[in-house]
């Protein structure tokens, strides 16, 4: 076998890369155009672009609303989720106690749990704590994000916390810390690289979530963005001017979010691949 | 390391295993529980039902058509996903400066909102190919080339993380010996790479078991079964038709399809290691 030269290596690639991104530029520039623009030509960017879509989808059909709802969700979960994990991984880490290998398996096993699984009982515990609606049910959504994303994120944290040398803690303890101060004072700065990484995988993991929005969420203005540019497209009979702008608003801030952390996401998703 | 014993870890892992365990561990119980019973949602109490759920579910057709697509969703991605992703991580370990910008071009569909992508998709096909889609021979496919389009990147990212581990020294000697290019990947790089492949191909088979997403926003269950999954079903018979003991099942089933996948993944894995060692 011969290896492939640099021209026909960097073609293939390119050809892969332009066939990757097509469809979401024909998205981004189809959002762009008028209705009667995107009849005149479908495939390609109109010259004269046009905003009108997404005025429309952001005032009239309320995306800045589930925007807020998307953002609020995301934020506030993963602030939640980086504090419980890292003390969590603290104390599988770097601790040993009665019962730690049991309770350490049944983290591990959330990492394959089909989700399916749950969406029963969860759609009726919701029904039984009365948060089915408004304010409330972005509540119970965030506290089921924050349950399922905890298994990867006590399992990448305890991974760094294992591995910082015994050095560092002995000479907090002998300056009187407790096993708290340690953690807050010591622990916690040392381990912000590592919180960026699970930060920001479960930003994009719980901005992207699906199937709990459609089972959990049942009011038409309390909704995520994925659940709502479901509804919308719907709606709109898969209207391609209105879909396309909903659909780019949705995705945008994940993309600004990936290109601003994509050396994290990416060390963070393939670290555990590595380790095997 | 020297660990820290008492009761004092516990407490740390305390506030995380409140939150995880009534939301996770003690509903996949419940689950369990109601899949030996039939339950439509309304009636006060559950009524007994015993193995009955999964003596239906043997005798379902639909249950075998909707484990038979997942099935195939497995085939696809370890024959299709993983390979073009292998191919491709290759083929870019030595493509000069343009490397970071077509890795995130590849990549980028595997961190979007799996809604965007099958609709975008679904606006793509029915604009394309407007007579494939909605044809019940076509549907699955079509949901396949979209589901592919998401995962063939982040397969590559995985290898590509896993080649960077390979002491490029051990590839050079093996040219300098005489070896041909085939003759380094079949024995130096693939052996090297098996870690990360293991990695790669639990992923995709637990992944296509649970697969829900993209076929259901995609195809929404038309034409008729033509693109059921065990996840489509059991969200069907639970949340639309209100069986609820029926879904619990299928849901039971699929936790075990899940396990079993990534025992057998294991197994194999573990016995080909012995055999060489």
């Amino acid at each position: 076998m011969k290896r492939l030269g640099f021209i026909p290596r960097l073609t293939v690639l390119l050809l892969a890369a332009a066939i990757t991104l097509y469809p979401l530029l024909w998205m981004a520039f189809t959002s762009l155009k008028t209705n009667a623009q995107i009849h005149r030509q479908l495939w390609l960017p109109d010259s004269s672009p046009t905003l009108a879509n997404y005025q429309v989808v952001w005032e009239s059909a309320h995306f800045w609303r589930f925007m807020l709802n998307s953002l609020a969700i995301t934020g506030g979960t993963v602030a939640i989720l980086l504090f419980l994990g890292a003390l969590a991984g603290y104390g599988f880490g770097r601790f040993d106690f009665r019962g730690k290998h049991a309770l350490w398996l049944l983290f591990l096993g959330g990492l394959f749990l089909p989700v399916h699984a749950t969406l029963i009982p969860l759609h009726r515990l919701q029904a039984t704590l009365g948060m089915t609606r408004g304010w409330y049910s972005l509540a119970f959504l965030g506290a089921i994000y924050l349950a399922f994303n905890l298994s990867f994120t006590v399992y990448f944290l305890r991974g760094f916390f294992t591995a910082i040398p015994d050095e560092l803690e002995d000479a907090a303890r002998v300056d009187g810390c407790t096993s708290f101060g340690v953690f807050w004072r010591v622990m916690l700065p040392l381990s912000l690289p590592a919180l960026t990484v699970t930060g920001l995988i479960n930003a994009v993991m719980i901005w992207n979530e699906f199937i709990f929005a459609l089972v959990l969420l049942h009011d038409t203005s309390a909704q995520t963005l994925p659940r709502a540019v479901m509804r919308f497209s719907d709606e709109t009979s898969l209207d391609l001017a209105l879909t396309t702008a909903a659909l780019s608003l949705t995705v945008f801030p994940v993309i600004v979010l990936f290109i601003a952390g994509q050396r994290w996401i990416i060390r963070g998703l393939t670290a555990g691949a590595i380790k095997g | 390391m020297n660990k820290r014993r008492g009761v004092t870890g516990l407490l740390f892992a305390l506030p995380a295993a409140v939150v995880y365990l009534p939301l996770l561990a003690i509903p996949l119980v419940y689950t369990f529980a109601l899949s030996l019973h039939r339950w439509d949602g309304l009636a006060p109490s559950w009524r007994w039902y015993g193995l009955g759920n999964y003596s239906s579910l043997l005798n379902d057709r639909i249950f075998w058509i909707a484990l038979w697509h997942n099935l195939l969703l497995i085939g696809v991605s370890l024959v299709v996903q993983l390979p073009l992703g292998l191919a491709l991580a290759l083929l870019l370990r030595r493509a000069g400066r343009l490397t970071g910008l077509i890795r995130t071009s590849i990549f980028i569909p595997y961190i979007l909102p799996t809604v965007v992508i099958a609709l975008v998709w679904r606006l793509l096909f029915t604009r394309a190919v407007p007579t494939l889609y909605g044809d019940a021979q076509w549907m699955l496919p079509l949901v396949i080339v979209a589901i592919s389009w998401r995962f063939i990147g982040f397969h590559m990212v995985l290898y590509l993380a896993g080649l960077a581990t390979i002491d490029p020294q051990l590839e050079e000697a093996a040219t300098l010996d005489g070896a041909g290019h085939w003759a380094i990947f079949r024995h130096i790089t693939l052996p090297l790479l098996k870690p990360v492949l293991v990695v790669s191909a639990t992923l995709a088979v637990i992944g296509s078991i649970k697969y829900f997403d993209i076929v259901y926003v995609m195809a929404g269950g038309d034409p008729p079964q033509s693109t059921e999954l065990l996840a489509t079903y059991m969200f069907e018979q639970g949340f639309d038709a209100r069986r609820f003991g029926y879904a619990s099942a299928i849901a039971v089933a699929m936790v075990a399809a899940a396990g079993l996948g990534a025992g057998i993944i294991w197994l194999a894995t573990r016995v080909r290691v012995g055999r060489r060692s």
